[in-house]
């Protein structure tokens, strides 16, 4: 099936949507508002036709609209916390539309003196959920100055292995699956679509209202090609005014500036909201003990330095327009995006290779349309369409000649990264997303989800030519189906099906047709997958998940470009069967709150692509290795009113060599490393947090809060450990990080100014081998709030 | 005061536990274990930790070897393209801009001395001018030039550096320069070869040219061409691809190949510069393909004595499929005397073969799991089986004698 023919299904289909909530439009419906006795509108009241699986919610103004399938008499029932109920009989002719209802509601005052309610945040009803999740609630930790990146760090599960300050090049990993085996969302939108200056280590945490992790099993809202897991950064989806604007400056001349907003015009439903972020560091931190050459001794001395190319800038900007609470739509949203990124680049993979001309800048800009319409059919549809246009572009600069040492000073040499360069990589990308959700009947829900990903590579070094005349392009359509079925009130099931199919095309050089020709090619796979939870009470539950999973090649991974890198036309994807079984427990008692989770996780990954490198220098992508992991993450988390919170995490993960055959091949004799540990890769890590706060009486609802928590990695081998004499086995160090702040926040926390410190007692920190992260640094942040 | 709860002491001291009580480093020192006499190297591992492992023997003949536990991971600091000499090994780590001197002992890699260096963009050839003095060629940025640098490997100084003067001019359509590892000290004279090649569509210009240049300031004096071919010998460090025998005769393979205009692939063959002549000789010109039936391997071609060279071939026409084996050729004739049936067929590798007294021990991997060291004896024309190596390894790069 063509890329194109499969676009314009999915245009037919959403046409087609849409006329179905047009159509449904033109059925008997009754509209109304409901006020308090004081003649306010009271939004959030649940209307319900009495006996039938038809209801809907009032808006802010107090309106409502229901739709009836067939005419006749009904009962409507009006219900709000805190308030009494109230009923209306009404009478609904054919294709007519009826007289608006005006409903007023009494305050029901002997509720309010009783009923006390202990509810659960988004992110803790996620963590119930049957998947296993990470879901952190940022509006907690606002005050931080931490990125998206350091916040996951200190959950279970999770690494996050940076090669130095803000902005240096990361491995996210979960449960010991990493690079392109985890995908990065942003209210999910694949986050590169925003640009390559979107990335984990330099969103701040005040753009985020939560952050789901889901490991191994992803709902297929996701629709992804996600063989380790996903991470959904979920961002204000309130339809309040508010603004968050915070700044921060700390250590290595750092400053980290987030504005989020939002404003709504409600006569008109007209919404306006944006976001921006800065990031500035010069990354100056000290490197200890590195070498240089000493030409007096005529030989390399080790001395202290401080890093002196590494500043980093980045920028991002997103704006949004679009109107709300509409007959034809809840929402509808055109937005621009631009994002840039500056960057100097110190250090090769070790701090031996010093950089001190190698740039990496690039920049992005997208145009996107949303648009959300719930409750068709009778209340059992819920529809959002999302598209995007973006185009990226980054430039990887070489052209020094020179080399670099830890002083700054340099000899004339060779190119710092082994060629010339001026890189240029172009890519021009069209994202396109369907979700709907169809309720069958009470407790049966059916979901659909459609994305179409479509994105041109073009590379190519301005030193030598000015274009890319054989670019590559991938469309990848990914089609998920979900049944989810609760059973019993307590037991809920999400039955999931993917479909995944790639439209490869390539422009290649034929050395025996001397021209350019076109390759093309389009190919299917399936995954499946089940998630399940069974409440043992409203506190407490089991769960499991499994799923069958692919990350899909990338064009140049089969086709290559044709002489370097020879194509491969029997490339798979990576695949994966990954497991979950958990369950989680919570329990209250006066003013203490528990709660405690634990998860056992299995990953058998499979083909994941290397290059592979031949004896005449060609290379070929190949799936050449396989990996088992096994392991367990726990977390315990107490609270005791709003004074003190505590969080204790580990996580154990135990990845080994499941390569069989050496290069994995078929047959042959057995690799010497199947089945041992996988080397260079953390295996024992954990997280300690404890928070002390109180609430003062002046400052109009000021409140100070201490926050310490410490961070422990434990020492792993960088090679294989079974092999090497003990002399020989380098090691990466254990971790063992300390970070404290202190916050004050005055009327309610509208103004805010915390300071933080991390890696209180300096220590010398590394999460890969040979290469030094920072020092203790200490942050001073601002923030205004206001809602 | 608060009322903590029980079990939150009990976490907290937990934690507490935890993140104290770790050891930072695996282990003690142990003991120096004895000196070996020659390393096999080997790279193992599924991707991407393909580590290389230096296996230190003391006979190539006789015994076993399992790596478990003794092998030198010389990942982070060597990789296979070291020169080796005295006991020594040589490195240019083009990284890091430096060049060393190391030595394998107490179970580790250890810095004898290290230097920066930067006058190679990398190291195309090498080769002795005599027990101290070491001779290097590689390309430059840009690919217009060819530069040499001289050391002194006792003193670990840089003797001299440049750029060799008087290339054959390149053709317009093919402006860049390749130089490969068939580098020799001959008659006090240095011979290597260049090629052209095109920077958009990477073809080769169908032509060698073979060169003498005087030493020490790499003058170049006579040119000879060749256009039966347009390869060079591989890198060497990682390959051995030309000799000068008792004689004095320098042999060269032209093993690093390349696509021509049209898709044509460039044979692989073997020429000779004769003791005292400083051009290609007219009469010798071995097709390797066409004499022994099977394409030449990547650089290997090593003089065994009495006469005969060794040289690896692929089995099939897919390099990068292929497996390998060794044919046995007569250098004054260029004819092929046998190929070595007894050494199984073997993954590719590098430099898996070491020449001492008219024998190649060859690390042959079989992808069996047990694997051999071959003994080929040039002067019986037998091949033995030596020292049985344990494996499941993914190369075998090298075999190095160390003392």
């Amino acid at each position: 099936m063509s890329q194109k023919s499969i676009l314009f299904i999915f245009l037919t289909l959403a046409i087609t949507v849409l006329a179905s909530s047009l159509q449904a439009q033109n059925r008997s419906t009754l509209s109304g508002r409901v006020m308090s006795a004081a003649g306010e509108p009271l939004e959030g009241v649940t209307v319900a036709a009495d006996g039938l699986n038809l209801g809907t919610k009032t808006e802010k103004d107090g309106h409502f609209t229901i739709a009836f399938e067939r005419p006749g008499a009904y009962t409507l029932v009006f219900s709000s916390v805190g308030y009494g109920a109230s009923k209306e009989k009404v009478r609904v002719e054919p294709g007519q539309r009826h007289p608006a209802l005006q409903i007023v509601l009494q305050p029901d005052t002997q509720q309010f003196r009783e009923v006390t309610v202990r509810g659960k945040g988004e992110a803790r009803q996620l963590r119930e959920q049957a998947f296993t999740v990470n879901a952190i609630d940022t509006r907690k930790i606002a005050n931080t100055t931490a990125d998206l990146g350091q916040v996951l760090n200190r959950t279970t599960g999770i690494k996050m292995r940076e090669q130095g300050g803000v902005g240096s090049d990361f491995e996210f990993s979960i449960n010991g699956l990493s690079g392109k085996s985890v995908k990065l969302f942003l209210d999910g939108v694949p986050l590169d679509v925003l640009g390559s200056a979107m990335n984990l280590n330099n969103i701040p945490v005040n753009l985020a209202q939560r952050i789901e992790v889901y490991k191994g099993v992803a709902p297929v809202e996701l629709g992804s090609d996600a063989l380790g897991g996903s991470v959904n950064i979920v961002t204000n989806q309130s339809l309040d005014n508010y603004l968050d604007v915070s700044h921060s400056y700390g250590s290595f001349q750092t400053h980290q500036s987030a504005l989020t907003g939002q404003y709504v015009y409600k006569p008109a439903g007209l919404v306006i909201k944006g976001s921006t972020f800065f990031n500035y560091s010069k990354n100056n931190y000290l490197m200890r003990g590195v070498e240089i050459w000493d030409p007096e001794k005529y030989e390399y001395v080790s001395r202290d330095f401080r890093r002196f190319h590494d500043r980093y800038k980045s920028w991002m900007g997103q704006v949004e327009i679009g109107l709300i609470n509409k007959k034809w739509a809840d929402v509808l949203f055109v937005g621009v995006g631009y994002t840039t990124y500056d960057k100097q680049v110190q250090t090769g993979v070790r701090q031996t290779i010093v950089y001190g001309g190698v740039l990496k800048d690039g920049e992005g800009k997208n145009i996107s349309l949303r648009y959300k319409k719930d409750s068709l059919f009778n209340n059992r549809l819920n529809i959002g369409v999302y598209g995007t246009y973006s185009y990226d572009h980054y430039v990887l600069s070489d052209t020094t000649l020179r080399k670099y040492s830890w002083d700054g000073s340099y000899v004339t040499g060779n190119p710092e990264t082994g060629s010339l360069r001026l890189t240029h990589v172009n890519r021009p990308r069209l994202f396109a997303r369907l979700n709907a959700t169809y309720k069958l009947a009470e407790n049966h829900d059916l979901n659909l989800n459609y994305t179409f990903d479509d994105v041109e590579n073009q590379t190519y070094n301005s030193l030598t030519s000015s274009d890319d005349d054989m670019p590559g392009k991938l469309g990848k359509h990914i089609v998920g189906a979900a049944y989810q079925v609760k059973l019993f009130q307590k037991w809920t099931n999400t039955f999931m099906g993917k479909y995944y199919g790639i439209d490869l095309n390539k422009k290649q050089y034929d050395y025996s047709l001397s021209k350019i020709v076109s390759l093309r090619d389009f190919q299917n796979y399936a995954g499946y997958g089940w998630a399940s939870v069974y409440k043992l009470s409203p506190n407490t539950g089991i769960k499991t998940s499994y799923e069958h999973t692919y990350r899909l090649q990338d064009v140049n991974e089969v086709y290559g470009d044709g002489y370097q890198v020879l194509n491969n036309m029997e490339l798979k994807p990576e695949a994966s069967d990954n497991v979950n079984i958990g369950g989680f427990y919570g329990s209250n008692s006066g003013r203490q709150d528990w709660f405690v989770e634990a998860s056992a996780f299995y990953r058998s990954a499979k083909g994941f692509i290397y290059a592979n490198q031949y004896d005449n220098n060609q290379l070929q992508y190949q799936n050449l290795s396989n990996v088992l992991v096994k392991g367990f993450d726990a977390e315990a988390r107490y609270h005791y009113g709003g004074v003190f919170n505590a969080l204790l995490n580990i996580t154990y993960q135990h990845a080994l060599d499941n390569t069989r055959f050496v290069n994995n091949n078929s047959s042959g004799g057995q690799s010497a490393t199947y089945r041992n540990r996988i080397p260079n890769q953390p295996w024992l890590f954990g997280n300690l947090d404890l928070g002390l706060g109180k609430n003062l009486a002046y400052g109009g609802g000021a409140r100070l809060q201490f926050t310490w928590s410490t961070h422990y990695t434990h020492w792993y081998y960088r090679s294989w450990e079974g092999f090497a004499t003990a002399n020989s086995l380098a090691t990466i160090p254990r971790q063992l990080v300390h970070n404290v702040m202190l916050s004050y926040s005055m009327q309610k926390g509208r103004y805010n100014a915390s300071l933080e410190c991390r890696n209180l007692t300096d220590q010398l920190v590394y999460d890969n081998f040979r290469l030094q992260k920072p020092g203790r640094a200490v942050f001073f942040k601002l923030r205004f709030f206001i809602s | 005061m608060l009322h903590f709860n029980k079990y939150l002491f009990g976490a907290l001291a937990l934690a507490f536990s935890f993140v104290s009580c770790s050891d930072d480093s695996p282990g003690t020192e142990p003991p120096a274990p004895e000196p070996s006499s020659f390393a096999v190297w080997a790279q193992l591992g599924s991707w991407p930790n393909t580590n290389y492992y230096l296996m230190g023997v003391n006979s190539l003949t006789e015994g076993s070897f399992k790596l478990e536990g003794n092998g030198i991971d010389v990942t982070t600091i060597l990789n296979n393209s070291v020169i080796t000499k005295g006991g020594f090994y040589y490195f240019y780590n083009t990284t890091e801009g430096k060049f060393g001197k190391y030595k394998i002992e107490n179970g580790k890699v250890t810095v004898v001395k290290e230097f920066p260096f930067t006058h190679l963009l990398s190291l195309a050839g090498h080769t002795w001018i005599d027990d101290n003095t070491l001779a290097m060629i590689g390309g430059v940025p840009g690919a217009k030039a060819v530069n040499y640098a001289i050391i002194n490997t006792t003193a670990m100084t840089v003797t001299r550096t440049g750029t060799v003067s008087g290339l054959p001019a390149a053709p317009d359509s093919h402006p860049l320069y390749r130089v490969g590892g068939d580098i020799q000290y001959k008659d006090g004279k240095i011979f290597f070869s260049v090629i052209n090649y095109n920077g958009s569509d990477f073809t080769l210009y169908k032509q060698l040219n073979t060169m003498a240049l005087s030493y020490p300031d790499f003058v170049v004096t006579k040119v000879s061409t060749d256009t039966r071919t347009a390869g060079l010998g591989n890198t060497s460090g990682y390959y051995a691809t030309s000799f000068v025998d008792e004689a004095g005769d320098m042999y060269f393979l032209t093993s690093w190949n390349g696509i021509l205009a049209g898709g044509e692939n460039s044979k692989k063959s073997i020429y000779r510069i004769k003791k005292g002549s400083d051009v290609l000789d007219p009469t010798y010109y071995m097709d390797v393909e066409a004499e022994i039936g099977f394409i030449a391997a990547s650089g290997l071609l090593m003089n065994l004595g009495n006469g005969k060279a060794i040289i690896k071939y692929q089995t099939t026409a897919d390099s990068n499929t292929a497996k390998t084996r060794f044919s046995i050729i007569n250098l004054a004739t260029g004819k092929e005397i046998r190929k070595l049936t007894e050494v199984p067929d073997a993954a590719t590798s590098e430099r898996n073969v070491y020449v001492e007294a008219g024998k190649a021990y060859i690390a042959a991997l079989s992808g069996t799991g047990t694997d051999y060291i071959w003994i080929y004896d040039s002067a019986t024309d037998k091949v033995t089986r030596g020292l049985q190596l344990e494996g499941g390894y993914t190369s075998f790069s090298r075999i190095d004698k160390l003392q």
